[in-house]
């Protein structure tokens, strides 16, 4: 197998290199019979099923690859040119196939899996890429405006540009964290049964494709990228609760892969530390993110000008923010009436309506931050105090009890005029 | 009078029998070039066209030093009308060869830099043999010289 990760690491290489620069024809043909060649030999070695059906991914990897020099390879090598010499690989990989008495409908099955796995591999690669140079920009633009305007701005200054590139690399990092899953489930569908039941060669065939396909390696370093993106972007409310989201749907697809690669790890040494190591990382990913939603919340009552006892978790913010509404409930501040009425329409249509009811509790409760319980307790004592506040008299209020008394008279000259002419027709006559 | 026109028609029976035969048109491009490393006697010998040549004259001529002749890899490939273009790492030149009875003849010399290629490599086109050289532009050689307004 090491082969095989040698053979496609050579071919990468050498694409890589032959692109770098103008491309040698002779180089081109040479690649192609060194790279046939090498697949040609690992097809007398391959044992087992994955890897016959590794091998016919190769096939299919190096055919789609030389597809556009098939005129010229043609030409160059002879006898056999591009068609025959890879008619000749699939023929001698049937034969090996029927050698070891493997059916084909498994090679098939087998097949679109690895290629399912390439493809995932390819796509974190460019991914990877992508979300690199998206976080360098992102950094390097917050740098900027910071720099131009002090600390008016930053992540989260609602700038087009930054905003478009923050979504644009919140969205890579989403797709590369499925991916990555998605990648390794297809490596153990594989296999088609559990690490305990391999043999030891399978465990090792495995072994070797999670390490060519650095599963550890793109886990590590999706988490250290989402503490990052989490650093530099300082994302706020519903924005912060999807990262928070994130980091738990992360968790748990880890959790369900994690044991398998223990056992796998099992056999090697130097990988035995790995997945302890990924378990740690992601508690600090757990205890960034968290600290990041429980400071965004405590500036949310902040600005909008509720007062709150600072909270650090669930506990204490349920009963920092039970013991601030109990105390507007119970007016301890002796505020008037109207005060009080103020107070809680702002707290009720600026905080409560916009951001807690609608985003923060069902947040919380769902990441099970609070209870269901606590988040009952919170919206009765809401209910409670939304109960006992009304509106008091306003200056309004005066002006119009005003108003009426002056349009009283007035209408009652309008209405009854004959009623004051009378008199005076009578007296002149 | 009678005797010139016998001789008139003597001579152009003895002409035309003598005219040499002439095949045309043909295409003598090889799709790729071959690269092959001069022994220490001179020679390279190339298993894919078959041929074995000695070119101690050619690394002479480039280099000034026919001692230090082996591991050189010289590069060659055949034109479409049959010239062979020539050339090797630290050459400034390209050489061009016609084929002649045991042997080929330098039909042209062109000097394609002045520090020496460093990783020199020739491609069949149709109309002209490519000459690459790493990251510089691609040259494109006839037989005559360098292709005017066609080194993409």
């Amino acid at each position: 197998m090491k082969t095989i990760f040698r053979l496609v690491a050579l071919l990468v290489f050498s694409i890589l290199i032959l692109f770098a620069q103008q491309k040698s024809d002779y180089a081109t043909v040479q690649l192609f019979r060194t790279t046939a060649q090498s697949i040609s030999k690992n097809l007398d070695k391959a044992n087992s099923v994955q890897e016959c059906a590794e091998l016919n991914a190769s096939v299919d990897a190096f055919e789609k690859e030389f597809a556009h020099d098939k005129t010229l390879l043609n030409k160059a090598i002879y006898p056999d040119g591009y068609d025959r010499t890879i008619e000749n690989l699939r023929g001698k990989l049937l034969v090996r196939q029927k050698d070891l008495g493997i059916i084909e409908s498994q090679v098939i099955r087998i097949t679109e899996l690895e290629t399912t796995v390439r493809e995932l591999s390819d796509q974190v690669k460019k991914l990877n890429m992508q979300n690199d140079k998206l976080l360098a920009d992102i950094q390097m633009l917050t740098r900027n405006v910071q720099k131009l305007t002090g600390d008016l701005f930053n992540a989260a200054t609602p700038l087009d540009s930054l905003h478009n590139m923050i979504v644009k690399l919140r969205q890579g990092l989403l797709d590369r964290d499925a991916l990555i899953f998605a990648l390794t489930d297809s490596l153990f569908l594989q296999y088609d049964k559990n690490v305990s039941d391999m043999k030891d060669v399978e465990k090792q065939g495995l072994l070797g494709k999670i390490e060519r396909h650095n599963i550890d390696g793109n886990v590590k370093r999706s988490i250290m990228d989402n503490v990052t993106f989490l650093e530099t972007t300082q994302l706020r409310g519903s924005d912060l609760v999807t990262l928070v989201r994130q980091q738990k749907r992360f968790q748990s697809q880890w959790r369900g892969i994690a044991p398998k690669l223990t056992s796998i790890y099992m056999s090697g040494k130097a990988r035995k530390y790995e997945v302890s190591t990924v378990d740690s990382m992601l508690v600090v990913w757990g205890d960034k993110v968290d600290d990041a939603m429980w400071r965004s919340l405590n500036t949310l009552f902040k600005e909008k000008g509720f007062f709150v006892k600072e909270f650090k978790n669930g506990e204490e913010f349920s009963v920092n923010f039970i013991t601030a509404l109990s105390e507007q409930i119970q007016n301890s501040n002796e505020e008037t009436k109207d005060t009080r009425f103020k107070i809680f329409t702002n707290f009720h249509e600026n905080l409560w309506l916009t951001d807690l009811y609608a985003t923060w509790l069902p947040a919380l409760t769902e990441l099970s931050k609070i209870s269901d319980t606590q988040r009952k307790e919170i919206e009765t004592k809401v209910e409670k105090w939304h109960s006992i506040v009304s509106p008091g008299v306003s200056w309004l209020i005066y002006v119009l009890i005003f108003l009426g008394v002056l349009l009283i008279p007035i209408l009652a000259i309008r209405l009854f005029p004959k009623a004051r002419k009378t008199p005076k027709e009578t007296s002149s006559t | 009078m009678k005797a010139i026109i016998i001789l008139f028609i003597f001579s152009f029976l003895v002409l035309s029998g003598c005219s040499s035969l002439t095949l045309k048109p043909g295409d003598f491009a090889w799709p790729i070039e071959t690269v092959s490393k001069v022994n220490d006697k001179g020679m390279i010998e190339d298993n894919q066209y078959n041929f074995s040549l000695n070119v101690k004259e050619l690394l002479y001529e480039e280099t000034m030093d026919s001692v230090n002749i082996s591991n050189v890899t010289l590069r060659i490939i055949r034109d479409v009308k049959g010239y062979y273009f020539m050339t090797a790492s630290k050459f400034r030149n390209v050489y061009v060869f016609e084929q002649i009875e045991g042997g080929l003849k330098l039909s042209n010399k062109i000097l394609v830099t002045q520090d020496g290629l460093k990783n020199p490599a020739f491609n069949q086109r149709s109309q002209y043999i490519q000459l690459l050289d790493g990251q510089n532009s691609p040259v494109s050689l006839t037989k005559e010289g360098i292709l005017k307004g066609e080194n993409k």
